[in-house]
């Protein structure tokens, strides 16, 4: 075998080395994209737990001034006695936080969900890349064959001495 | 009492995850490697675009680079030459550097012709080198300024590599003309001084002239040492090697020992009174002895010769002068007797080689010193028959050598050479060696006839009396021939006859071998018809050759009782074996 055909048929598995290289990266961004989306339910359920906390604290501190309400001799079936005030304003600060829970839960769903997206394209990406990489080496390598062969990338010419 | 719990908000944030530009990230990393590959492509092909450029460029500039015609019109003009090609690209710049560099070559070539040439011409004319260095410059400025303007760096490169090989052969030429004008210089102050060494002989006889007139000063060992330190100076100022001078100094001191010994003994041998010379001179008393003696004496202790060993030089010589003086003599008295002897040898030899006219002539001249030997050898002369009396050596050589093929044609090729004496005794051995010869040849048939020498026929029973008849009709044939031969005088190859004589008879010949072989195995059957009780009739060769072999069986296994008894004859196993064998053989010899 001649040096010329192990440089060509080393930058072959050059490339090729290189194209099975992007395609295990592009495994590797797969496994990434679904973690991201693992990763995001379990924030969303983390802060769905948490709003339910949230609530149970509310009804705890609800039930705690009726019941404060009705010994202080109070109505405590009334409607806009103080209680109901209290409560109201209990609800008020427990509706933003269970609210801002809510919105963080999706939040997380939605950026989990494009964050797989991306780390997908970026394995297509790697793959692409990867190919017309090893292509340009493999060309590149080609033709350094071919210029210290001899073979000419240009027509010959006559020359007049 | 009922536990008051209030609801206390706990200040929850809006978290917003982190978005991650994987895809970016990805497309930038392998935009980076694509560039780096492609950077590399770019390169690559920029370099091989560059290496063609190059190359088209030196092969342009090469093709059209001024010819050597057009350089050395430019350099007789004057003008600057002008080369294809640019500075502003790589194409432009190679075929500039190209042209250069064969212009360059072209113009070395040339000038290193001319130089060559200048230096030849100096050679032959052993010209003055400082001449040459001046056309040697003139040869590299004309040269190197053809494209100094055009291509600087390599018209000073082309200048400096000229001046070198200038250099060295204007260098190599001054060397070789000193030597030589050196060499040429020592070796006409050799042959001057050879000259000197010559006329030593009269300087010492005759002396230095002094003054006016013929008024001469006898020469001295201080005047000889003056010349010779003179000599030995100049020699050093024409740079002669230190064994040059050591060999020219050992010369010039033999030369005038030598001189000096030669003038004193002509001196002394020819004066009136030499043993007196040399006795004083041997004694030490120079007083009152010839200023030339006296010179030469000096001059010789000066080199280390003793008063004695001078005298002993003379001596020697005054003695050979006698001895040459008496042997003079001797030999003028002895020249009249040698003569006479010259002449009898002369009239011998003569007479030896049968020269009658130059025997002639010597025996007058002998007859008018000795007459009575004059007589001797005419009388000699008489007896030899007017032919040589001694004859050539290679005429004897010549016929010895022939042994016993000596012919008469032999003796007959070389008779003139030959004295009488020979003549008849090589002649006597020829016919001797032809009768020889016949009787040779006689025996020789008889061998051919397988027929013992001396044999006697005695009757025609007689199994060779076929052959033994042939034989006899031949030999008396070869007799014939030598005869015949002998009476003509001419010679005959007796033995070249008999086989001429069987070729003749060859029929006859084969003929009566087999009537012999035939006789032969008859007689077998016969003797064993009569001795054996065999009945076996006559020709029935292969009955008896069976019965033959019967009887070989039967000794070879029972001994000789199984011969018949009259067949016995009281012989060993083995005689009776070997007798059978025979038998046999003769029968085998028939039946084939």
């Amino acid at each position: 075998m001649s040096a010329a055909f192990l440089q060509i048929a080393g930058a072959a598995l050059s490339g090729l080395t290189q194209i099975r290289q992007a395609q295990a990266q592009q495994v590797q961004y797969e496994m990434k994209a679904r973690n991201e989306v693992i990763q995001a339910r379990t924030d969303a359920v983390n802060y769905k737990v948490e709003g339910n906390e949230r609530m149970r604290e509310l009804l705890r501190a609800m039930s705690s001034s009726v019941a404060n309400a009705a010994a202080g001799g109070l109505d405590p079936y009334g409607a806009m006695e103080t209680k109901d005030l209290i409560n109201l304003n209990s609800m008020k600060v427990a509706g933003m936080d269970i609210r801002k829970l809510n919105l963080n839960s999706e939040m997380a769903i939605l950026r989990g969900e494009s964050n797989a997206q991306q780390a997908r394209l970026a394995g297509k990406a790697a793959v692409r890349y990867g190919t017309i990489g090893a292509i340009a080496n493999v060309a590149t390598q080609g033709a350094d064959v071919m210029a210290t062969s001899g073979t000419s990338f240009m027509p010959p010419k006559a020359i007049n001495i | 009492m009922v536990e008051s719990v209030l609801y206390q908000g706990r200040r929850v944030a809006l978290r917003i995850p982190e978005a991650q530009a994987l895809e970016a990230q990805a497309i930038e990393r392998g935009q980076a490697t694509l560039q780096r590959s492609l950077d590399r492509m770019t390169n690559f092909f920029a370099e091989q675009n560059r290496i063609v450029a190059k190359i088209e460029g030196e092969d342009y500039g090469a093709a059209n680079a001024p010819t050597l015609k057009q350089i050395k019109a430019a350099r007789e003009t004057g003008e600057e030459l002008k080369l294809p090609g640019n500075n502003n690209s790589l194409f432009g710049r190679a075929a500039r550097q190209a042209a250069a560099t064969v212009v360059s070559s072209e113009l070395e070539l040339a000038a290193r012709k001319e130089i060559n040439s200048a230096i030849l011409d100096f050679e032959t004319r052993e010209a003055n080198p400082a001449g040459l260095q001046d056309k040697l410059d003139a040869i590299i400025q004309g040269y190197s300024s053809t494209f100094d303007e055009t291509v600087p760096s390599m018209a000073r490169s082309l200048k400096a590599k000229l001046a070198l090989t200038a250099n060295a052969k204007y260098a190599s030429y001054h060397s070789s003309y000193i030597r030589k004008q050196q060499d040429g210089s020592k070796s006409n102050w050799l042959s001057s001084k050879l000259l000197q060494f010559s006329s030593f002989d009269d300087l010492f006889k005759l002396g230095i002239e002094t003054g006016e007139g013929d008024e001469r000063t006898p020469i001295t060992p201080q005047i000889i040492a003056a010349l010779k330190a003179n000599d030995l100076k100049e020699m050093e100022n024409r740079n002669f090697t230190a064994s040059a001078i050591k060999t020219y100094s050992d010369k010039f001191d033999a030369l005038v020992q030598s001189s000096s010994k030669t003038v004193l003994s002509d001196i002394v041998l020819t004066s009136k009174n030499p043993r007196d010379i040399i006795n004083r001179i041997a004694e030490g008393n120079l007083k009152n002895l010839d200023p030339s003696v006296t010179a030469q004496v000096n001059i010789l202790r000066d080199a280390n010769l003793s008063l004695n060993d001078i005298a002993k030089t003379l001596r020697d010589a005054r003695t050979d002068d006698l001895n040459y003086q008496e042997q003079e003599e001797t030999n003028a008295n002895a020249t009249t007797v040698e003569n006479e002897d010259s002449y009898i040898g002369l009239i011998n030899q003569a007479i030896a080689d049968g020269d009658v006219a130059k025997a002639d002539r010597f025996l007058d001249q002998l007859n008018v010193t000795n007459p009575v030997k004059a007589q001797e050898l005419r009388e000699k002369k008489l007896r030899a028959g007017n032919i040589r009396s001694v004859s050539e050596p290679d005429a004897i050589t010549f016929l010895n050598n022939r042994g016993f093929n000596l012919t008469f044609e032999d003796v007959g090729s070389v008779i003139n050479d030959l004295s009488l004496k020979d003549r008849k005794t090589f002649n006597d051995l020829a016919a001797k060696y032809q009768d020889e010869e016949t009787t040779e040849a006689r025996k020789y048939m008889l061998g051919l006839f397988q027929l013992p020498e001396n044999y006697e026929l005695l009757t025609e029973n007689d199994p060779n009396f076929e052959k033994v008849l042939l034989y006899r009709q031949l030999t008396g044939k070869l007799s014939s021939e030598v005869f015949k031969a002998k009476r003509a005088g001419e010679d005959i190859d007796a033995f070249a006859v008999a086989d001429q004589l069987v070729e003749m008879f060859g029929g006859k010949f084969e003929e009566a071998f087999k009537k012999v072989d035939i006789k032969g195995a008859n007689t077998i059957i016969e003797s064993l018809n009569n001795l054996g009780g065999f009945s076996i009739e006559e020709g029935a060769y292969s009955k008896a050759l069976n019965e033959i072999n019967r009887l070989i069986q039967g000794v070879q296994n029972e001994g000789t009782n199984f011969m018949p008894p009259q067949m016995r004859g009281g012989r060993s196993k083995a005689s009776t074996l070997q007798s059978l064998k025979l038998q046999r053989d003769a029968l085998l010899k028939v039946i084939k």
